[in-house]
């Protein structure tokens, strides 16, 4: 009964597959009855093999997807393995027994440790398999079974090459499988003109056999370049045993970690103590991590390519960089520079390291078609490098950045994985753009061998500006505008006509002032502007959502008269009374750099206009102040920066510097001195920055204090 | 980010806020300061023992008899007091009813209370002991002390006013006090206690007067009552309770009281004069602060654009004596006396001021003005769904040093109203409304009932705002009348 209805189905298929065929091709007809003799002849032989899987030794599920031929959607669907895993399923693929305990099979580029067993059904019986070798020019795999007694119902390798040939093929559906004949296709070839190599089409998992049904050869790939080889049958195949394979991985595994280094970089902490936030590890973003764990790329010179994208006030902070080698040994490195439009940092380390070095791949691209590579995932798991290397077969392509071509692989985790050829040349790899050029922070383009070296190659390959600091001159990295921004709403959008403009105020900041000699003022950005958007080199506009427009507005007045209640344990908590300088729009800013020509899209008189600027450096403020730590009273003060003397309107002349500290306990807190109150003078010598502060404290012990909280004015000794 | 800081501010804060009792009229926002009680520096009341053993000799001195005696003198004095005051702290016009207390101090119908009892009121209406109820005036009123003057509108035909008498000296701790009022408008009540501290600093309002802390239980309604001792006289007029501090009250002294009812009756308000000294004592525990002498009084600061600055007075200049008279503030207990001595001067006339500076004695001479208004006037702007309130540089100092030259804030906000909606705050400062720049309440009002005419043709305008010194544009879109309900 089932094999009746298998029957029909496989009649039924195989005429629409003809129908089909017949209609693209001018290829000998396939009549009923030969299509009931091949099936007949070649339909016992076909078996199922049913891949099961496991996780990684890491606990995480292998992350690729199988791929198959659809018959009802005439396309391919993907199988994700992890999926695979959750539903205790295994993937089904079609082979075709080729000896009592033989089957070979189309290969999915597996590594062995992800395969938990491997099933052969083949008229209702299940025997377990093992990969007994591989046949790379063939993507086919053989499997041996383990079963002494098993006897499949194989196929003879007879056919006559010189007549008419078919294709029995075989395909799977959701576990059912299905078979057809359409003629032999092996003679339409297409040329790959970049390449110059001829292949030959045909479809997948097929018996090629003669009108008899006799088989000559199997197939499993798409394009075969074979040419006179391609009609070899399987004893002929080249062969690569499955411990051969596994060898050849370990090799390439080895010489992975022996080019490629955990690194740790450290930055000096940010300087920017605006407002003291408390945050936890894990709500740290990125730009506020001092510590940062990458991988290095050993160059064939001795120089090693770090993977870290750091903007210029970042870079400006670097203290150290220390390699891990592959015998755990920790080297320091030194920086050599940035790359001037990508991620990464180039590194000297201290002592020669014995790699070899990576090479880039300089060839053709388009010349790696249908060509093995090796899809490599390369982690820094707690100081060691893991490498897990899949092969693969480029068998597309794709635009990258630049209007290059690279490889377009399945399950090729872009972003992440880097990609070698063969003879272990770099391929591809992810870097990230410098700077800000789009919203969501990902920028990662895949760079292939030849852009890689065409940057190394370059006169200036680094960013002049990109470079570590020390001293003041760290300080002056954080970039700006010179403009305070409010946030839009639908009504003020409205109101200002530029609704349309602004998606209803959802995005765009009003510009409430604009500072003297700063970028936007000589840009000539006025008040009442609105500024939608901002673009650094062709990046994408990156635009100022209104939401994200932060006016770090506390929302209530400074609660200056119930100043004297706030319990002292919360000194360190009180936020500044005037909006941090250092807001949101800032930190992006500051990230491409000053220095940076950027391009604002800006309403102006209800006019849409671009305007281009060069991004200027912060004046100190606040956060980046010169403090002085006045230990012995137990207050630090730091100079009155702009925007200090903004909020209590200080003539540019006045004397005064601020306090940014009160410990708790401390004879300055039980004299009553808080944060934010300025210090007028000191034993009536006024004070106007933190080093006559310094030279009129040091060594004393009994001073007075004139201190201004906000409006009032009195007397803080210390007897 | 914003709203980490202002979650932050209120966890901060919510330490210091008292929980007030809505129309409750006794101020409770008061946090009391452990420190001890000083000592009374001199001892007024020689004369008072006699008058105590006088006292005992015609009545006993068991304690019933003595409070039922006292009470009973004063009693017919005390006056329940209703008024209906205007309140606009959340943006609407939303008039309260406060209760409170009074007593009658003359003959011809005046009665002392606090000024909070009758703050903005529209109308007052006074109940005596004899359920004889009338309106009253007010005579004078002052916000720095919290006294006011009232005067009944109709005086009772049938019987003479029993008219309470206002001690004019200092009591001491331990004394025996009363506390006459409405608690929780329950009339006719009189609580017990001692004087607890006679000479409190509380540093709230103008800082004219030191305060007796009593442990008679207070209760919102006392307000305004008075504080008799257990000869019956009037020893000051009951103020400020604390919530939570079980029985701790605060009373106005007499003395304090009497020092200014002239003026109240002849100004209308207490009329202080005003200098522009932040003033600071010599000593100062709290904070371990000590000057080195102990004479005179240290001048931390002054105002701008006040007098004193004018007159060229510098931080940590050390006034010995003004106008011959000499000066000193050894402790923070010392200041109110000081600064309601320099309050009392007659302003316009020059005041002599010996002053040592760096060890050198130097005489500066001022002129003292006029204090004036210790608070902005204020508008109800119902459609716009807030009230603006001038900004007073006694007031809302910090608002003031934004706005030297005057300006209108938010003074209250209708949370259901189109204010709230555009995003205004209270405290925020006015700067321009619909381009016009406004530094006056008259002119914010002709713009609104500009507005309020021409609401057919918008019903939406920009207001620029000051906030923490950054300005602010808000879109106000009023076409929804909120204030209809």
């Amino acid at each position: 009964m089932k094999k009746f209805f298998f029957a029909i189905l496989m009649v039924f298929f195989s005429g629409f597959m003809a129908a089909e065929a017949a209609a693209a091709n001018d290829s000998a007809e396939v009549d009923q009855e030969l299509s009931e003799r091949l099936l007949k002849k070649n339909s016992p032989a076909v078996c199922q093999v049913d891949y099961y899987f496991r996780l990684d030794k890491y606990g995480k599920s292998p992350n690729f997807s199988i791929k198959y031929f659809c018959p009802n959607c005439n396309n391919y669907h993907y199988d994700r393995v992890s999926g695979v895993i959750e539903g205790k399923n295994a993937v089904s693929i079609p082979g075709f027994a080729v000896g009592d305990r033989k089957v070979i099979t189309t290969d999915l580029n597996l590594i062995p440790e992800w395969i938990e067993r491997i099933e052969v059904r083949q008229n209702g019986k299940v025997y377990p398999a093992v990969i007994q070798s591989y046949y790379p020019e063939r993507m086919a795999i053989a499997l041996s079974i383990n079963d002494p007694e098993a006897k499949l119902s194989k196929i003879e390798f007879n056919g006559k090459k010189d007549g008419k040939l078919y294709h029995f093929f075989v395909t799977d559906d959701y576990g059912i499988p299905f078979a057809g004949v359409v003629p032999y296709r092996g003679d339409h070839s297409v040329v790959n003109l970049a390449g110059n190599v001829r292949y030959h089409y045909s479809p997948e998992n097929t018996v090629i056999c003669d009108s008899d049904g006799n088989a000559v050869t199997l197939g499993f790939r798409r394009y075969l370049a074979l040419r006179d080889r391609r009609l070899d049958s399987p004893e002929k195949w080249k062969m690569i045993s499955a411990a051969e394979r596994d060898r050849t991985l370990e090799e390439k595994k080895k010489f992975i970690i022996e080019n490629f280094f955990p690194v740790s970089i450290v930055l000096s902490p940010p300087e920017n103590r605006g407002n003291r936030m408390m945050l936890r590890h894990s709500q740290m973003s990125e730009s506020d991590k001092n510590e940062f764990y990458a991988i290095g790329m050993l160059l064939p010179d001795g120089r090693v390519l770090v993977r870290a994208k750091f903007s210029p006030e970042q870079t400006g902070r670097l203290e150290n960089i220390v390699l891990t080698l592959p015998d755990g040994n920790r080297i320091a490195a030194e920086f050599v520079g940035s790359l001037k439009d990508w991620g990464a940092i180039v590194v000297m380390p201290e002592k020669k390291i014995s790699g070899k070095g990576i090479e880039f791949f300089r060839g053709k691209m388009a010349g790696m078609f249908e060509q093995p590579v090796n899809m490599t995932a390369i982690r820094n798991m707690d100081g060691k490098i893991d490498v897990t290397i899949r092969p693969g077969r480029v068998e597309k392509f794709q635009k990258s950045y630049g209007n290059r071509i690279v490889p377009l692989l399945e399950n090729f985790s872009t972003g992440k994985d880097l990609l070698f050829s063969n003879d272990m040349k770099l391929l591809l790899f992810p870097l990230s753009r410098q700077g800000m050029v789009n919203s969501y922070g990902n920028d990662t383009k895949l760079l292939d061998g030849g852009a890689l070296a065409d940057i190394f190659s370059s006169a200036s390959p680094f960013d002049p500006d990109n470079i570590p600091r020390k001293g003041k001159d760290r300080l002056a990295q954080s970039a700006w505008l010179g403009v305070e921004l409010q946030e839009l709403n639908s009504e003020l959008a409205r109101n200002k006509n530029v609704s349309a403009l602004t998606d209803d105020g959802e995005k765009g900041g009003l510009i409430t002032r604009v500072r003297e000699n700063s970028p936007a003022a000589s840009a000539g950005l006025k008040e009442g502007d609105i500024l939608l958007y901002y673009r650094y080199a062709n990046g994408q506009n990156i635009e100022l959502a209104s939401y994200e427009i932060d006016s770090n507005d506390l929302g209530m007045q400074f609660p200056w008269k119930e100043y004297d209640k706030i319990p002292e344990q919360y000194f360190e908590m009180i936020p500044t009374p005037w909006p941090n300088v250092m807001n949101s729009l800032n930190t992006q800013l500051s990230r491409i750099g000053v220095g940076k020509k950027i391009t604002l899209g800006v309403i102006s008189d209800g006019k849409f206009e671009e305007k281009e600027l060069t991004l200027g450096a912060m004046p100190l403020h606040f956060g980046t102040a010169e403090r002085y730590n006045a230990s012995d009273f137990g207050f630090s003060a730091a100079n009155a920066t702009f925007e200090v003397r903004e909020y209590f309107r200080m003539k540019p002349d006045d004397p005064g510097v601020i306090v940014s500290r009160v410990a708790p306990g401390s004879r300055a807190s039980v004299a009553g001195l808080r944060p934010y109150e300025i210090i007028l003078d000191v034993d009536g010598v006024a004070v106007r920055n933190v080093e006559e502060l310094k030279k009129l404290l040091s060594g004393k012990s009994k001073v007075s204090l004139t201190v201004r909280r906000m409006t009032v004015n009195r007397v803080v000794k210390f007897n | 980010m914003r709203w980490i800081l202002q979650l932050l501010l209120i966890t901060v804060l919510g330490y210091m806020f008292w929980l007030g009792w809505n129309g409750v009229p006794v101020q409770n926002k008061y946090q009391v300061r452990e420190e001890d009680c000083s000592e009374a520096t001199e001892d007024p009341a020689t004369a008072d023992d006699a008058a105590i053993e006088d006292f005992e000799g015609r009545y006993g001195s068991d304690i019933r008899r003595v409070v039922r005696r006292a009470g009973e003198k004063v009693f017919p004095s005390l006056v329940y007091i209703r008024s209906v005051c205007s309140n606009l702290e959340n943006g609407r016009d939303a008039a309260n009813s406060v209760s409170g207390s009074g007593v009658l101090i003359s003959g011809n119908g005046e009665i002392l209370t606090n000024y909070h009892v009758v703050d903005k009121a529209k109308s007052v209406r006074c109940m005596l002991y004899d359920s004889f109820a009338s309106e009253a005036e007010i005579v004078g009123a002052d916000k720095d002390l919290d006294i006011a003057l009232l005067r009944l509108k109709k005086l009772p035909e049938k019987h003479k006013l029993p008219v309470a008498e206002l001690y004019p000296e200092h009591v001491r701790e331990g004394d025996f006090v009363m506390a006459l009022g409405a608690p929780w408008g329950l009339t006719r009540s009189v609580s017990i206690g001692i004087i607890s501290c006679a000479r409190r600093y509380l540093p709230v309002n103008g800082n004219y007067n030191l305060w007796y802390q009593i442990d008679a239980s207070i209760s919102p309604g006392n307000s305004g009552g008075p504080l008799i001792d257990t000869s019956g006289r009037v020893v000051g007029i009951n103020t400020l309770g604390v919530m939570q501090g079980g029985t701790i009250g605060f009373t106005i002294p007499s003395y304090v009281i009497i020092e200014v009812l002239d003026r109240l009756r002849k100004y209308g308000r207490a009329n202080w004069t005003w200098c522009g000294f932040q003033l600071q004592p010599l000593r100062d525990f709290d904070t371990d602060t000590y000057f080195d002498g102990d004479s005179g009084v240290i001048v931390s600061g002054t105002d701008p654009e006040s007098p004193a600055r004018k007159g060229g007075f510098l931080p940590k200049d050390r006034i010995v004596e003004c106008n011959g008279v000499k000066i000193t503030a050894l402790n923070q207990e010392d200041l109110p006396d000081i600064k309601r001595k320099l309050g009392l001067l007659e302003f316009g006339k020059k005041a002599d001021f010996k002053v040592i500076r760096n060890g050198k004695e130097i005489s500066i001479s001022i002129v003292p003005v006029e204090k004036g208004r210790v608070e902005g006037g204020e508008l109800a702007l119902p459609r716009w769904g807030f009230s603006a309130k001038s900004v007073n540089r006694f007031d809302n100092p910090d608002l003031f040093f934004y706005a030297p030259e005057g300006g209108v804030f938010v003074f209250g906000i209708d949370y259901f109203g189109n204010a709230v909606r555009a995003g205004m705050e209270k405290n925020d400062l006015i700067l321009s409304i619909g381009g016009e720049k406004v530094k006056k309440l008259e002119e914010v009002k002709k713009i609104y009932d500009r507005a309020i005419k021409n609401l057919n043709k918008s019903t939406r305008i920009e207001i620029v705002v000051s906030r923490n010194g950054r300005n602010n544009t808000l879109v106000l879109n009023y076409s929804t009348d909120y204030s209809k309900e």
